[in-house]
């Protein structure tokens, strides 16, 4: 659900400090920055998503732009707030072994029980443990930001070529990860 | 660049762009090859609902964000840059005040009160100062001049600074007079007479700080010297807007 034509007002409304404008921005744009920053680190995601929106209330008076414009800054933050806490906790990212993600499947219908109960936590960290640091978060920032080439390329800090290439690349991998898992718990 | 050979590959040889573009947007299409389909439910499901998202939470951020947006940097900003201005000012005037009104000392070309009285003050403490009867009389209405022009002493440097490089040609006991040097290290402003004249006039009032540390130096000196310089232009005291008036103001009550 996008805010569509009321994204001007809503903004307009928000850089004047409403209160309501500010929860509707929230409300529109938090679902997938939560997502997103709680893919990556689900311990502090919530709390990082709030951090998110914190630095960013007061540069709203200078945004300008659409709503998938806003919906790249907000992530360009995002993303930019993660790569800081993992700098300054030492780490690229969580690495948890799939098998401790994710429910045994079933012996009977293992592909059905694999990902038919999969919830978006589990798919979120299958793309987690099978891809790199950066196939995950052009993936992430794809489906759950909803963002195109363009705007990941740009809050990423790289070409639309190299966001094609990476996304291909993830997706090769992950198909190939998953087919050969699903022959291993079969 | 080599990623783009890659793209080119990986294109031709795998994946379609447009399949990849609805298995990213969460297209299911059962007649996909197994590897994809799989691929697509893992992507789909990354859509679903995240349990734990809470109305007070947004309340909450909402509010962070509302007392974030009120403080601003700009408002943080505006004390300390209106600091910092004042600051300057009162520096500049300071430095300016002390350069003309100590040239002008060391030239003789203070009013004759003044020059008399910043003669009597300084020779207790060992810095010769001419008195009225030796000033020379070329520099005397120049000086007066520099000083009464409320603009000029703060504004134009280099007026004062002509003034410096006359006086390093004057004998040496008068350019040895500079009030930085006099209040900084008095031995060797009289053992380096040159000095004064070829210093820029900023110089010589700016190290107020470096007087207090002056070794042996006594710590009120400077200060008077400083003041009675301040009281000695009084003109160009009131040019600076009153930035300069904490320095003039003992003086002032003087007067």
């Amino acid at each position: 659900m996008a805010l569509g034509n009321d994204f001007e007002r809503v903004l307009a409304e928000a850089k004047a400090g409403s209160t309501v404008a500010l929860g509707e921005l929230y409300r529109e744009f938090n679902p997938g920055l939560r997502r997103f920053l709680l893919a990556r680190l689900p311990s502090e995601g919530e709390d990082l998503a709030a951090d998110v929106w914190v630095a960013v209330a007061p540069k709203i008076r200078e945004f300008t732009g659409d709503e998938r414009g806003f919906r790249a800054w907000l992530f360009t933050f995002g993303r930019r707030r993660l790569i800081d806490h993992f700098r300054r906790s030492g780490r690229r990212g969580p690495v948890v072994p799939l098998h401790e993600q994710q429910d045994q499947p079933s012996r009977d219908d293992p592909e059905a029980e694999a990902l038919a109960h999969l919830s978006a936590t589990e798919a979120a960290q299958l793309l987690l443990t099978h891809l790199s640091t950066d196939q995950c978060e052009v993936l992430m920032l794809r489906v759950y930001g909803g963002l195109d080439v363009s705007e990941v390329a740009a809050a990423m800090d790289h070409t639309d070529t190299w966001v094609r290439v990476t996304q291909h690349r993830a997706i090769q991998r992950l198909s190939r990860r998953l087919g050969s898992q699903m022959d291993v718990t079969q | 660049m080599s990623h783009s050979d890659d793209f080119d590959d990986v294109i031709d040889a795998e994946i379609p762009d447009e399949l990849v573009e609805e298995l990213i947007r969460g297209a299911f299409e059962p007649e996909l090859p197994s590897e994809l389909m799989l691929v697509g439910r893992v992507l789909r499901a990354a859509r679903g609902p995240i349990p734990g998202e809470d109305r007070a939470r947004e309340a909450e951020v909402v509010e962070a964000m509302l007392a974030a947006m009120t403080v601003t940097p700009i408002t943080a900003a505006r004390p300390s840059s209106r600091r910092r201005r004042h600051l300057l000012v009162a520096v500049t005037a300071a430095v300016s005040v002390l350069g003309v009104g100590g040239v002008a000392a060391a030239a003789g070309g203070l009013p004759t009160p003044i020059q008399s009285f910043v003669h009597d003050s300084l020779s207790h403490v060992g810095v010769t100062v001419p008195s009225t009867e030796d000033t020379p009389e070329p520099f005397g209405p120049a000086t007066t001049d520099t000083g009464g022009a409320p603009g000029q002493s703060g504004t134009t440097p280099g007026q004062s600074g002509a003034t410096p490089g006359q006086s390093g040609s004057e004998p040496p006991g008068q350019s040895a007079t500079t009030p930085g040097q006099s209040a900084t290290t008095p031995g060797q402003s009289g053992a380096t007479p040159g000095q004064s004249g070829s210093e820029p006039p900023g110089q010589s009032g700016n190290p107020p700080g470096q007087s207090d540390d002056a070794p042996g130096q006594p710590h009120k000196e400077p200060d008077v010297a400083a003041s009675r310089h301040d009281d000695s232009v009084p003109e160009s005291n009131g040019s600076d807007n009153g930035a300069g008036q904490p320095e003039g103001a003992p003086g002032q009550s003087k007067k």
